[in-house]
């Protein structure tokens, strides 16, 4: 009996302190099983390409509620359309941007082996890169660029601000060289490119339109510069056809990257959801119903009766604070069998905008050849086709009804400079619907169209339209010297302060 | 292997000590209950003759020739002179507890009993009754004002909501700053399940809740690193160590049955003006009520209207009604009286050899907020037994099951009952928006556009959040005694905690009219094995040894799925699979620590006292090249008493000092890389496999835990007979290497990163006295009172971030943050715009500007007291606790708010003919104008330190009055012992300073304390409780 109790007393005791006296297993242990320590780089690149979309989080707050409701598209009773401030919608784009889209791209790079047959894949990743930052700088002013995305490769945990001029600068030189290395004799990614499917000619098409973007964005502040990159992009080739225009498209669900990121909250809360929903805008409805515009049953639909008559359709007010005769059901949504489902694809950048930067070019007398009466046309009657990507539930724009439109509405030959910037960007502000950040940069770099700003008690701005977002507030606390260092250099972080290619 | 030859060594040497003497005796010592006394001492008076009885109190010694007397002595008895004839060899001494000093035998580390007087270093304690005369649901509440040093803050959330208990002031930024929890000498799990935080939530609970008051003994609470230097890594945030109750040799089978019922009353501090109503300025700046019905609904709190004259009036039901006040009494209108109801059935008894305890309790609790319940059935296991003297085993074992129903909402309005109820205007009475639900069954629109406020009794009334807990927690513990001065120890010990958790957003809830539900399944659990060799006896004269080495193996696991599902197929029904499915998530992770300790004390006669410990940690977590740390502790204590001649008013005298090394904030599981991972859970886009960074959380390889080390001296003294002690502690305690959590720039790529660079220092004072005022056979009077001041310092963050965020408030106009320099954990929040002078800056219009984030408080009092009075006159006992804390502020987002909104009665002047201001604007030019209240009142609510409030409180926690009855009456009754208790709990506030809320209204039991926000109201509990022995 005693023995048998000292027995098991030893074996207890010297059995503890052998397990305590090493640390084996103790790698295996702690290795994830439910996570990869090694990265598989086309995945990456794929979901690196949804990220350029921006996801849901920055849409619905800085898109939808924000940019979306200031140029006019959409409105809703509060909010965006007001002007108010709320530091979550406010900071949305930049959290989501930097750790996101510039993240998954910062590291896909940091593990790519640079090597020919990844150097394609680098270059794409360029491209993305510069859709990513002017988004943000054209939203914030200076922005952390060159430390930028270096937290976990180079532990830079409080990054410097950087000029938007010097961002500008470096985004237009990314472009260049990008689209120029990108070689059609070196392998891709195949499929794995949901934009291009690895063709690496559009890429380069790709490459040069982002440039005719950005170097457009700078005509107020910089013509000289704006001229020399329009021209440089056009000479390298941009897109030529509805084909080359950058959709992306998305699955039903289930909710997360795969949805579109513009409609995914719209749908599943806010469509059906209390008094808050958004509306499209009375701005927008009275200009296409007043122009009998074909894309109007497309874009409209009264979700409540699924009237999408273009005559039935009625705007909100953007000054509304409750819906006129107390009914919301009576003002329009966006068409939930077209444009707001949840599997609608998302037109990035489209051939329709190409060809109105083009056309204001030649307005401005910079030699991109053509003339603007024809890039404008050519504009209009892309951006008519190009809705055929939302589906075949509502018919398509025929050509009768797009030669209907533009002899009814031709293009000003005749009219001053202004004019004709003014009805080019107009038509382009029509086909950036849901693409609420660039609308909203071009109204403010050409004042186009002419809105009429809502002055409300709750706003911050004092009855004109923000020229800009206010900075992510978590940046005065993280980040602080350099956040103070660019305001000192830009002006107050109010939505009233014009950023740098915004000078008056 | 040097140790063990040392302690053979020791044992050899003191067997030698028993040769060439000439009379054998042998003989008993026992108790009052014939129960030999282990490791008593016997001498022989003036002779150099002694020896000590084995664990069955017999001994055998020589003695001299002729008659002896033999002093006989040991730990807890009255020492005891027995004198011997020359003839008899054989004696039997029965030795009398000595009831103080039993009680001076305190609970150590790895449940180690050891007598208060060799300590090193402070232990607090606290016993069984004290946790039953006013009893909490969550036991760690139990601990407010009792022990000096000890902070207890439990946020406003019900009774099954978790406590926050910090001791001596928080060591780390990023970790809970929670002591570990011990139970039986097994370390259990005090998750928090959850937390409010900036955008609401519900408090889910802790670990804590699940114990059963009446099934505790003790609970003994090691402070210092010295005390807990035995627990290593987990070691920094102290150790309270609970004791559950056993049953006794010898006694038979005894029934013991306790049942209490108390009353939860709320109780509102609102005290909003009610003279102006639902309204705004019109264009001309004129107050003007609304009169439109959305318009109404939407601004539910603007109380910017024009004066109330009783005219008939939109109201927010639709219906029109005079224009009037109905609202003061919302809170209390909206809120019931809560009720709960406890009981504890426990059989316990044992012969001889064994022992038990079995026991049933049973608590049930319904909120003061209508549908909100708490359930909890405990059932308790002790069974000890020690069939021989070389042989003791003790077995534990208890099952929980825990059941929650709607939990409440906190802070943000979302699903948060108290905002509305807060900040309706004082024209609405709640109750008009009693029926919250539209033709649809869903969220009938009361409250307006913004969809986020829900209608409270649309909150109250749908099931919003659910949980189960079921938990087992055994130890079973084997000591054997290899001879009478060796002996071996096994000890196993299991958490294990099945969790279940749904949370559902219902059909119709304005902001998602689809609804959604979240199911969590989880299980989470901790094993532990350790091993202990011990030696205990003298090991020269006068000089004894009581020492172990051990070793543990720590294995923690915790594994789970998570599933959301959104818009109900079939309104109304809440399942999963009646949702379209949204994600599933995998929950998993494993840790193991394994360690290797020892600990010797060593004592020279009754008065001088050294011990030393030491444990080394080795972690799965860390870095392999480099995974294991040391952490020391050394003690003293010196009974100067003993030594010095005192004069005759003072009985005893000690001084002790203790230094220790803990850490703390162990390194999360798999956190050495960089991972990457399908986003949101989903593989594939489009066709093609997706997979991005996993997490926005900078891996840090070399990452640490963080080192606290405290140095303590303590002085104890007892005057007059005893009747008058003291005891004064001094202390600092140093956190190094603390984890900096630091939330680094978005710019970043990431949200978050951890570093070791952080110090925290905290320097404080402790004292407790306890006097025994009056003391005759029928009267007695005794009161308590502890005091502790705690000074903290952020040192350093990080060599990068001056200043981290723990939390913001909901509008982000106020926030708690560490900085540099600071007491840990400041209220930031805006100051008034200010010129070079540090003037105040208006606007062209005359208004207040926000200016800079100033520092404008801390949100932990510095100094906290309590004060126990205990009366006792023949069978009538009255307690009257008081506790109180100073020095710590609280930001009041309900005062903030209420200004804005013309709730609140600052608000009122002005109201008519505006009021004057005189200054300078922005650019030095003078102001003088009139504005109108609504103008200046918000402008003034924006500068958001105004609504930073002193929170000092004087509180009559808890006053308790109860009667046993008399042995005469129950000597016919199957009874042994009745009694009847009666208690209140927070019955009155004796000082505070903070308008419509009580200062203890935070909302979180993080890091963040100090903030505010359309709190629950606080609750009065009276009691009764029934007491009845069999």
């Amino acid at each position: 009996m005693k023995n048998k109790y000292i027995k098991i007393f030893c074996v207890a005791i010297v059995g503890a302190l052998t397990l305590a006296s090493c640390d084996k297993g103790f790698e295996e242990l702690n290795t994830n099983p439910n996570a990869l320590t090694d990265p598989a780089l086309k995945s990456m690149f794929t979901l690196a390409e949804i990220y350029v979309d921006g996801q849901d989080f920055s849409n619905t707050r800085g898109n939808n509620i924000y940019a979306a409701q200031y140029v006019q598209h959409f409105a809703s009773l509060g909010g965006g359309s007001k002007y108010t401030y709320s530091s979550e919608y406010s900071g949305a784009l930049f959290g989501e941007t930097y750790g996101k889209g510039l993240n998954q791209i910062f590291q896909l790079l940091s593990v790519t082996p640079n090597s020919p047959e990844n150097s394609n894949m680098v270059q794409a990743l360029r491209i993305m890169k510069v859709f990513l930052f002017q988004k943000l700088t054209d939203t914030y002013g200076e922005v952390p660029y060159f430390e930028a995305g270096k937290g976990y490769n180079g532990n830079i945990y409080a990054p410097k601000y950087d000029t938007q001029e010097a961002i500008y600068n470096d985004l237009l030189k990314e472009l260049d060289e990008a689209g120029t290395a990108l070689d059609a004799n070196k392998a891709f990614v195949g499929n794995a490119d949901l934009y291009y499917q690895s063709d690496v000619t559009r890429w380069k098409k790709l490459a040069n339109s982002l440039m005719l973007r950005v170097a457009m964005r700078l005509s107020k502040v910089n013509p000289a510069k704006a001229k020399e990159y329009v021209e440089k992009a056009v000479a390298k080739g941009v897109f030529t056809s509805n084909d080359d225009s950058l959709v992306l498209k998305h699955d039903a669900g289930p909710a997360g990257v795969k949805t579109n990121p513009i409609t995914s909250s719209w749908v599943r809360n806010d469509l059906n959801g209390g008094e808050s929903n958004i509306k499209f805008s009375k701005t927008f409805i009275d200009l296409l119903k007043n122009t009998n515009d074909p894309r109007l049953r497309i874009y409209a639909k009264l979700e409540a009766t699924g009237n999408n008559n273009p005559a039935s359709q009625q705007g909100l007010p953007n000054d509304a604070k409750e819906f006129p005769g107390g009914d919301k059901k009576l003002f329009s949504d966006p068409n939930t069998s077209t444009v707001l489902r949840l599997d609608a694809p998302t037109l990035i950048m489209s051939y329709a905008e190409i060809e109105f930067i083009l056309a204001e070019a030649v307005v401005r007398g910079w030699n991109v050849g053509g003339t603007a009466q024809k890039h404008y046309e050519d504009g209009v009657k892309a951006a008519m086709e190009v809705l055929t990507i939302f589906g075949d539930k509502v018919p398509a724009v025929t050509a009768a009804e797009y030669n209907t439109y533009i002899t009814t509405y031709p293009f000003k030959t005749a009219g001053t400079d202004a004019q004709k910037i003014e009805q080019i960007i107009t038509q382009k502000w029509i086909v950036l619907l849901f693409n609420g950040f660039e609308a909203f940069s071009e109204y403010r770099r050409t004042g186009y169209p002419v809105l009429v700003p809502v002055n409300d008690p709750t706003g911050e701005t004092k009855g004109t339209i923000p020229r800009r977002l206010i900075y992510d507030q978590s940046e005065l606390i993280t980040n602080e010297a350099n956040y103070k260092a660019a305001i000192q250099r830009q002006g107050l972080d109010l939505m009233t302060t014009r950023i740098w290619w915004d000078k008056v | 292997m040097k140790r063990i030859l040392a302690v053979l060594g020791m044992v050899l040497f003191s067997s030698l000590g028993a040769v060439a003497q000439n009379r054998l005796i042998t003989g008993i010592v026992a108790d009052a209950e014939n129960k030999g006394i282990v490791a008593a001492s016997i001498e022989v008076q003036g002779k150099p003759f002694s020896a000590i009885t084995d664990a069955e109190g017999r001994f055998k010694m020589n003695v001299p020739e002729g008659k002896v007397t033999l002093n006989v002595t040991s730990i807890g008895f009255v020492s005891k002179s027995v004198v011997l004839e020359a003839t008899e060899n054989r004696v039997s001494v029965v030795l009398k507890e000595n009831a103080q000093e039993l009680k001076d035998v305190v609970v150590t580390s790895f449940g180690v009993k050891k007598q208060r007087k060799s300590l090193g270093y402070a232990v607090g304690e606290l016993k069984g009754e004290d946790l039953t005369k006013n009893k909490e649901i969550n036991l760690g509440n139990a601990l407010q004002g009792k022990i000096a040093g000890v902070n207890v803050s439990a946020p406003v959330t019900g009774p099954s909501g978790s406590s926050r208990v910090v001791i001596r002031g928080a060591t780390s930024a990023s970790g809970l700053n929670q002591p570990l929890y011990v139970v039986d000498g097994i370390p259990i799990d005090n998750t928090q399940q959850g937390n409010a935080g900036m955008y609401g939530g519900a408090d889910k609970g802790d670990g804590m809740s699940s114990f059963n008051p009446d099934d505790i003994a003790s609970m003994s609470v090691l402070k210092g690193s010295a005390a807990s230097a035995l627990y290593g890594y987990r070691g920094s945030n102290g150790v309270i160590l609970i004791t559950t109750k056993k049953g006794k040799s010898g006694t038979g089978i005894g029934v013991d049955f306790s049942t209490n019922s108390t009353f939860n009353t709320p109780a509102s501090l609102l005290n909003w003006q009610d003279q102006y109503g639902a309204g705004a300025p019109d264009a001309n700046g004129v107050p003007t009520r609304f009169t439109n019905l959305q318009e109404l609904r939407d601004s539910y709190y603007f109380a910017w209207g024009d004066k109330y004259d009783g005219t008939n009036s939109l109201a927010i039901d639709g219906t029109t009604k005079p224009y009037k006040a109905y609202g003061k009494d919302n809170v209390e209108n909206f809120y019931r009286t809560g009720y709960s109801f406890s009981n504890t059935l426990a059989i316990s008894g044992g012969n001889e050899t064994t022992n038990f305890r079995l026991s049933f309790g049973n608590t049930k609790d319904e909120s003061i907020l209508p549908g909100t319940t708490f359930g909890r059935n405990n059932v308790t296991l002790s069974l000890n037994s020690a069939p021989n003297k070389k042989i003791s085993i003790e077995s534990n074992a208890q099952y929980i099951s825990e059941k929650s129903k709607n939990r409440p909402y906190l802070n943000d309005s979302p699903r948060n009952p108290s905002f509305p109820t807060t900040f309706m205007t004082p024209g609405t009475d709640i109750r008009w928006l009693r029926n919250p639900y539209d033709v649809n069954g869903g969220e009938e629109d009361y409250l307006g556009a913004n969809v986020y406020h829900t209608n409270p009794y649309f909150a109250t009334d749908q099931l919003l959040n659910s949980d189960l807990r079921k938990r087992f927690i055994g130890s079973a513990k084997v000591t054997y005694n290899i001879t009478d001065k060796i002996y071996a120890k096994a000890v196993l010990g299991i958490d294990d905690i099945n969790y279940e958790y749904t949370e559902i957003e219902p059909t119709g809830i304005n902001y998602n009219i689809g609804g959604s539900i979240e199911d969590r399944i989880e299980n989470r659990s901790e094993f532990n094995a350790s091993g202990y060799l011990g030696y205990k006896s003298d090991i020269a004269k006068n000089l004894s040894l009581d020492a172990f080495i051990g070793a543990n193996r720590q294995d923690n696991r915790y594994n789970g799925i998570k599933m959301k599902g959104n818009n109900f197929i079939v309104p109304f029904k809440y399942f999963y699979g009646n949702t379209q499915p949204d994600k599933t998530e995998k929950l998993f992770s494993e840790r193991e620590v394994n360690s290797l300790f020892y600990s010797a004390d060593l004592a020279y006669k009754d008065f001088l006292y050294l011990s030393l410990t030491g444990r080394e940690d080795w972690f799965s977590t860390l870095d392999p090249a480099d995974n294991s740390i040391f952490y020391p502790s050394v003690s003293t204590s010196f009974i100067y008493s003993e030594v010095i001649k005192l004069p005759e008013w003072m009985s005893y005298g000690k001084i002790r000092a203790g230094w220790g090394n803990v850490g703390g904030g162990l390194q999360e599981a798999y956190a050495l890389m960089l991972t990457y991972t399908t986003p949101d859970g989903q593989t594939d886009s489009q066709g093609q496999p997706i997979l991005g960074v996993n997490g926005d959380t900078v891996n840090n390889k070399n990452l640490r835990p963080y080192n606290v080390s405290t140095i303590e001296f303590g002085f104890e003294n007892t005057f007059f007979n005893n009747r008058l002690s003291t005891d004064l502690t001094f202390y600092q305690k140093r956190t190094t290497n603390d984890i900096a959590d630091a939330d680094i720039s978005k710019a970043s790529g990431y949200r978050t990163t951890k570093i070791n660079v952080g110090e925290i220092l905290n320097k404080g004072v402790e004292f407790a006295i306890n006097v025994k005022a009056i003391k005759t056979p029928s009267f007695s009077w005794s009161v308590g009172y502890n005091f502790a001041y705690n000074d903290s310092e952020v040192v350093n963050l990080s060599d990068k971030i001056p200043t981290k965020l723990l939390d913001d408030n909901r509008d982000a106009r106020a926030s708690v943050v560490l900085e540099k320099g600071q007491p840990f954990g400041v209220i930031k929040a805006y100051d008034y715009l200010r010129d070079a002078n540090g003037n105040i800056v208006l606007d062209t219009n005359g208004r207040f500007l926000r200016g800079n984030l100033i520092i404008a408080g801390q949100g932990v009092a510095p100094t906290s007291m309590g004060l126990s009075n205990d009366f006792s006159y023949k069978n009538f006992t009255l307690s009257v606790f008081v506790d109180a804390k100073f020095g710590g502020e609280i930001y009041s987002a309900t005062n903030q708010l209420g200004t804005r909104y013309g709730l609140s009665e600052i608000t009122l002047p002005g109201r008519e003919g505006g009021v004057a201001v005189s200054g300078t604007d922005v650019n030095g030019n003078p102001v003088n104008q009139t504005v109108s209240a609504y103008n200046y009142w918000r402008s003034y609510s924006d500068v958001t330190s105004n609504f930073v409030y002193d929170a000092d409180f004087v509180k009559l926690r808890a006053i308790s009055f109860s009667y046993n009855f008399p042995k005469a009456y129950i000597q016919k009754t199957p009874f042994q012992a009745i009694s009847l208790a009666f208690s209140a709990h927070n019955l009155w506030t004796i000082y505070d300073k903070v308008p419509n809320i009580d200062p203890e209204s935070n909302y979180s039991n993080s890091n963040a304390q100090g903030m505010e926000r359309a709190s629950m109201p606080l609750t009065r509990n009276y009691r009764v409780t029934l007491n009845v022995k069999f």
